[in-house]
């Protein structure tokens, strides 16, 4: 079995659009916004390696081994961040849901559960995925209480997982939501992006 | 950067030999002392799969994921399993020790903890590994003891993780070795095979 690209994925604060070069501008502007390339245990591509890192992506899902998107605000049209499915197993099946990134002002505008809703939804309900899993570096505090947030259990942490650019090793903390989970976590992040579309109005 | 290929790797009750299709006869005879293929829990090769199976890690090898060995008993010469390196990151270095099964009436004979011994020894002696890890199915209760023994800690169960050949999806418990717990491990392993040596 193959998990299919679902191509583009439309929400009501937020649309994700399949990665591509067209992004990279709007992707190297974003992560200015607050510039997220210089936090020390960051993993986001510096403005000027935004395209090389696009790129990279791009070849990853012609191989079908990730599927990346590009997220867009429904309102303005802006490129606030990245996000997507990687580690595709497609036997299990199972998708990490990963390298996720939010331009600062684009934090706690209900961008970010939105696209984890319609990432989940399309991998529990179109893939019939076993599980999603998610994992962050132990020391990114913002992400570990974001993906408890969502629901996802905490399975453990990977010791000296891996040698990260700047040298240093990497513990790697892994959460998962399993197929049970699902319902309840669906219904948690609908109620989360109503609220954010009731705050806007 | 790869890792080096270690070749074969020689102990007093086991060597660890680069697997061949040479192997494959006394493969397929040490599988099926114990018919472990059986368990529902494995990824045993069945004695008709083994060709594959060495096709399979051959190709991996090749890929620069895998180092696969056959494992052979140092005094009569027979084989008895199969062990390897997988899942290599040449970049940290790290790896895991796995897709290791050896014959039932080997077990308990300290082949197994010397294969470890030997696998450990290099891994973080040569390649500088700052950690070496281990993953067995839940419900191996057996492997799961086995690697706890070695002085591995658990790091975590991954929930429904990866689909086994009989079709259901198992949890995986992931364990490890960090590079400042080898020198308790080694000792606690020589400790070991000291009741099986002369």
């Amino acid at each position: 079995m193959t998990l299919a690209h679902p191509g583009a994925l439309a929400g009501r604060l937020i649309t994700l659009e399949p990665l591509g070069l067209e992004h990279v501008d709007g992707l190297a502007d974003a992560s200015r916004d607050g510039d997220l390339s210089a936090i020390w245990f960051s993993v986001v591509a510096a403005p000027d390696e935004m395209r090389a890192d696009v790129e990279r992506r791009m070849q990853a899902a012609a191989e079908k081994r990730m599927y990346q998107f590009a997220v867009r605000r429904n309102d303005s049209g802006q490129i606030i961040g990245m996000t997507g499915y990687m580690s595709l197993d497609h036997e299990v099946p199972r998708a990490e849901i990963g390298f996720t990134w939010f331009g600062r002002s684009a934090q706690g505008s209900g961008a970010n559960p939105e696209s984890k809703l319609l990432l989940m939804r399309h991998a529990f309900e179109v893939w019939d995925c076993a599980a999603v899993e998610f994992s962050t570096d132990l020391h990114n505090h913002r992400s570990r209480e974001a993906i408890l947030r969502l629901g996802a259990k905490q399975d453990g942490i990977l010791r000296s997982y891996r040698r990260q650019a700047r040298g240093y090793l990497r513990d790697l903390v892994m959460f998962s939501i399993i197929a049970a989970e699902w319902p309840a976590v669906s219904l948690a992040l609908e109620d989360r992006v109503r609220r954010h579309l009731a705050h806007r109005e | 950067m790869a890792l080096t290929h270690p070749g074969t790797l020689q102990g007093r009750l086991v060597t660890l030999e680069p697997l061949s299709h040479e192997h494959h006869d006394g493969l397929v005879e040490a599988v099926r002392d114990g018919e472990l293929w059986k368990l529902f829990y494995t990824r045993v090769p069945a004695p008709e799969e083994m060709t594959a199976e060495i096709d399979r890690r051959l190709e991996l090898q090749r890929q620069g994921s895998m180092i696969p060995f056959t494992a052979r008993r140092a005094d009569s010469g027979r084989i008895i399993g199969m062990t390897t390196y997988m899942n290599i990151d040449a970049e940290t270095p790290r790896v895991e020790i796995g897709s290791t099964w050896n014959a039932v009436s080997a077990q308990a004979s300290g082949t197994n903890p010397e294969s470890k011994l030997l696998l450990l020894r290099h891994a973080f002696e040569v390649w500088g590994c700052p950690a070496v890890e281990f993953r067995t199915d839940f419900h191996n209760h057996q492997s799961r003891a086995a690697i706890a023994r070695l002085g591995a800690k658990q790091d975590a169960v991954l929930r429904s993780h990866l689909r086994q050949p009989s079709g259901y999806v198992r949890d995986t418990v992931v364990f490890s070795i960090i590079a400042s717990e080898w020198e308790g491990v080694r000792l606690g392993l020589e400790q070991r095979l000291r009741r099986y040596l002369p």
